[in-house]
């Protein structure tokens, strides 16, 4: 299990690096100049290519994303770079970068914790309803609010629920804020929406899966109630598909909660990106971006190491090493659902 | 079945309840602290540091706390903040030329943090503003030459211009390059940029030993909000300066905290729920909603023109005769020069001024680039002045004369006319890609031809494009005047301004140039009057530029909030610590 751990963690260095130099190479492209945010639209052309070469961004690309990696020297715009945590100050809000991402962060860990939560709580048990009834009318209109989960956009869902829940029953407020736990409410419902909908219907289909085993079978004719076969025999085995989606969506809510904050006033690191991309604040997206990405890799790696350890299968096809990856798992799993 | 009805009716019940308590008072503040002040700021706010950020988010919580040395009130009458009294010629503080101010101090001002306000705190902030490599104020305060310090109360600005055009592109980076590049002029605007938000004074002291963790975690004013807190980029918290200089009983609210929502739809929802206070970037979909929920809505004249312009090099829609700039007054012969004055009058900013997911009402039709209420606005035109041509319910939209132009046209040239070949670029802003779709719906109708192509792109685009002149016929922008003074909007097609993005329409015309310089090296109000006067006459016959919209400052409040009429300002910012609460 180590050897495959081991493994995993080295190939996560060339996905990083590819992250970077994708994110850097969209940021060199994009036709914004940073030494006019830094100097306004006033200055004198003298002035801007000095501060151009100030900030570095005089050099050939391949300089720049070195410095973007492994820091940059000058008195007032040096910094130690990616490899080191440190890209330096924000070119519109003037703040350390990283101590922005790094305060703003918890709080949308917050908010994923509470949508994930939210969607295995509701997604679960719904999913093992639906695969207990199959084609039943309670599994249809399942199905149906799983599909309008997926499919409904989060900025309309999140308007619908500020209009019902804050405006006309003022029940709720329609600003979040992390120190209220109340007005968590609204942006939770909302960012679990599609996670819910998605643990819902993997779990139906890995619980429809797994009750066609032989084991199920035995289980109920040595005369088990049907109570005890779903929850003791046939639950533990859907449910490890389930984990692994589950884990996935975590990594995916914590970089897809931008709407979500936006809407709802909340400050995460959703709403420094899009202020970020906003202002065309260089250091501030590629700060952002980057550590979104790494920690969705991350979480991922986790997953994986996680998925070896849940399911023996797993680990001795990894010992053995004849066994598809876990990654292949998922995809059968995936496949599986749309077949259903 | 039973307990679903029984929840139907607790939640009507709820609803029926909340939209009772939404009457007189106003939404419930449930769960918030009376004595804090919620004010929405429409987008994240730069350092809190007046010499060197100019957005109105930062400049609206930095109004609180760092006081300039004059204000204007909502009258346009200035009135001395930091500064003893107003200069003038006659008591003594405006020289007899106009080039020098002597202004004396309010004694006995102390900074938040105890120091005392002095002239070398005065000196230093100017300074800061003029020179300092991230000032982006530092155009405007262009016309300071130099500042003494006449004692630990007094200072002297010294106004000056550019001993010649060429020396603008110099960058002046001290007290000593102005000195050599510059020669004393009098200045017009002078009171106008020194009760400008960016000369708020700073404390010496305090940035000097902040470094650049000034106007993030430290913040130093004489105002009547100190700083407190700025946990995350969405919330600044202040609170009242007991030690006030003006009393901090006159105070209003104990607290201020200032919250940022971008989404203009969050913002009407925020103020109908209660949990805010204030806000002035509304959706404008919404007024009698919210209304309906006890909001209360301010609406006043504000000073944000809607505009476009023509590029005057361009070959379709410019004023080139065999490639080069025709300034001979002999022009309308242009075929270039007719097609732009039949899209200028197939134009008709009236029916999108009403229209409800726009302007939806807010805003007037502008007749002129210059706003009303400024030094030389073209009040009463006379029947000669192109001016005259507007009209209040079809602004100067004219059919027939657009048709008339049209059909002056030469074949060559209308042989060229291709569908969409009149490039119309504008910010990817949702308002000005519907005013731009506006335009283009109403040149196709008018001229039975789909001549214009809208182009939406990144505000920094159009800005280089401006510069360079090329890649497009015409622009739809917006221009905000802070100063309330014509020399700020002026820059707009003043030539010298060619080359910064600003003269989109790469204007240049001797008799404007010259009528902006009287404008602005005069201090005599009436001369500056005419001189601005004539410069809108040129500059309405010669057609650059389609002034559309005059929008309106439009302000939501809760019904708690007393004296409105006193702190809310046309320029969308909020005199705070002039707000009281009524319950």
């Amino acid at each position: 299990m180590l050897k495959y751990a081991a493994r995993r963690v080295l190939m996560l260095v060339p996905v990083l690096l590819g992250v970077t130099f994708i994110v850097f190479s969209l940021m060199y492209l994009t036709p914004s100049d940073p030494a006019q945010i830094v100097l306004g639209s006033n200055a004198t052309p003298a002035a801007y290519a000095q501060m151009r070469a100030d900030m570095g961004l005089d050099r050939p690309f391949l300089a720049q994303y070195l410095h973007f990696l492994f820091g940059y020297k000058h008195p007032e715009f040096g910094y130690r770079g990616l490899a080191f945590g440190d890209l330096g100050r924000s070119y519109v809000t003037n703040r350390i970068v990283f101590e922005l991402i790094l305060s703003s962060f918890p709080n949308t860990v917050i908010l994923a914790i509470g949508a994930l939560a939210l969607a295995l709580a509701v997604g679960v048990p719904v999913g093992v309803i639906s695969a207990t009834r199959p084609y039943s009318t309670v599994d249809m209109a399942f199905t149906v609010l799983a599909l309008l989960g997926a499919s409904m956009p989060v900025f309309w869902f999140a308007m619908v629920l500020i209009y019902f829940f804050a405006n006309r029953l003022g029940m709720l407020p329609a600003m979040a804020n992390p120190s209220n736990a109340l007005s968590l409410a609204l942006p939770i419902v909302t960012l679990s929406m599609n996670s819910m909908a998605i643990i819902m219907r993997m779990t139906r289909s890995s619980m429809l899966e797994v009750m066609r085993q032989d084991y199920i079978r035995t289980a109920r004719v040595k005369g088990l109630g049907e109570r005890l076969v779903v929850r003791k025999h046939a639950l533990r085995n859907a449910l490890i598909p389930v984990i692994t989606v589950a884990g996935l969506q975590f990594g995916h809510l914590l970089g897809g909660a931008v709407l979500t904050e936006k809407i709802f006033s909340y400050p995460g690191i959703g709403s420094i990106m899009v202020d970020a991309i906003y202002q065309k604040d260089t250091p501030q997206i590629l700060g952002s971006v980057c550590f979104v990405a790494i920690i969705f890799t991350l979480v991922n790696l986790f997953v994986d190491i996680m998925y070896g350890l849940i399911d023996p299968r797993i680990k001795t096809a990894v010992q053995s090493g004849r066994k598809k990856a876990p990654g292949k798992e998922l995809a059968d799993a995936l496949k599986r659902l749309f077949r259903k | 079945m039973k307990r679903s009805i029984a929840l139907i009716a607790a939640l009507a019940a709820l609803g029926a309840q909340s939209a009772l308590a939404a009457g007189a008072k106003g939404p419930a503040l449930k769960g918030r602290d009376p004595d804090t002040l919620m004010f929405v700021l429409g987008g994240p706010c730069q350092p809190l540091d007046p010499s060197i950020y100019t957005t109105l988010n930062e400049a609206q919580v930095m109004r609180e706390i760092n006081e300039p040395l004059f204000g204007m009130g909502i009258d346009d009458k200035f009135f001395p903040v930091l500064a003893e009294r107003i200069p003038t010629v006659e008591n003594g503080g405006v020289s007899k030329d106009g080039t020098v101010y002597t202004i004396a101090l309010k004694k006995g001002i102390k900074f938040h943090n105890g120091n005392d306000f002095t002239a070398d705190d005065a000196i230093f902030s100017f300074n800061r503003i003029l020179h300092h490599p991230k000032s982006s104020a530092k155009s405007m305060f262009s016309a300071i030459m130099a500042v003494d310090k006449v004692d630990e109360h007094t200072i002297r600005i010294h106004f000056g211009k550019l001993k010649s055009a060429e020396l603008a592109t110099v960058a002046m980076t001290s007290w000593a390059d102005r000195a050599k590049n510059m020669t004393p002029a009098p200045y017009g605007p002078a009171l106008n940029i020194l009760a400008h938000f960016c000369s708020g004074m700073e404390d010496s002291q305090t940035v000097e030993a902040a470094g650049a963790d000034y106007g993030t975690k430290i913040v130093v004013g004489t105002g009547p909000y100190k700083f407190v807190s700025w946990p995350n980029p969405q919330e600044i918290n202040v609170e009242r300066n007991e030690a006030w200089w003006g009393g901090a009983s006159t105070i209003g609210f104990k607290k201020v905290q200032f919250k940022t929502i971008s989404e203009q739809p969050q913002v009407n929802n925020v103020l109908m729920t209660g949990e805010v206070d204030i806000a002035f970037n509304l959706s404008k979909l919404d007024f009698s909603q919210m209304e309906r929920s006890g909001v209360v809505i301010t609406s006043m004249p504000g000073v944000m023109i809607w505009y476009g312009s023509f590029n005057m090099n361009s070959p379709l829609v410019g004023q080139l005769r065999d490639g080069k700039l025709d300034l001979t007054g002999k022009y309308e012969t242009l075929d270039s020069t007719n097609l732009r004055n039949a899209i200028f009058h197939s134009i008709n900013p009236v029916p999108f001024i009403r229209q409800v997911d726009l302007f939806n009402g807010a805003g007037v039709p502008a007749n002129q680039m210059m706003q009303p209420g400024f030094v030389g606005y073209v009040d009463a035109p006379a029947a000669d002045s192109p001016i005259a041509q507007f009209k209040e319910k079809s602004w100067y939209f004219d059919r027939a004369k657009a048709r008339a132009y049209f059909d002056k046209l030469s074949p060559a040239f209308k042989a060229k006319l291709a569908p969409e070949c009149v490039v119309l670029a504008t910010g990817n802003i949702t308002d000005r890609v519907k005013i731009a779709n506006n335009i283009k719906d109403q040149v196709k109708t008018t001229l039975g031809v789909d001549l214009v192509k809208v182009v939406p792109m990144v505000g920094s685009q159009v800005t280089q494009m401006g510069k360079k002149g090329e890649g497009y016929d015409m622009i739809v922008t917006g221009w905000y005047t802070p100063t309330m003074d014509p020399d700020y909007t002026c820059i707009i097609f003043n030539g010298e301004s060619i080359g910064t993005g600003m003269n989109s329409a790469l204007y240049n015309n001797d008799l404007v140039n010259e009528s902006i310089q009287k404008g602005r090296y005069s201090i005599d109000q009436k001369a500056r009057a005419a001189a601005y006067v004539a410069a809108q006459n040129q500059l309405m016959a010669d057609k650059p530029y389609f002034p559309m919209v005059n929008e309106k400052a439009i302000f939501g409040t809760h019904p708690r909030l007393g004296n409105l009429e006193a702190a809310l300002f046309k320029t969308k910012l909020v005199d705070v610590h002039k707000l009281t609460r009524k319950f």
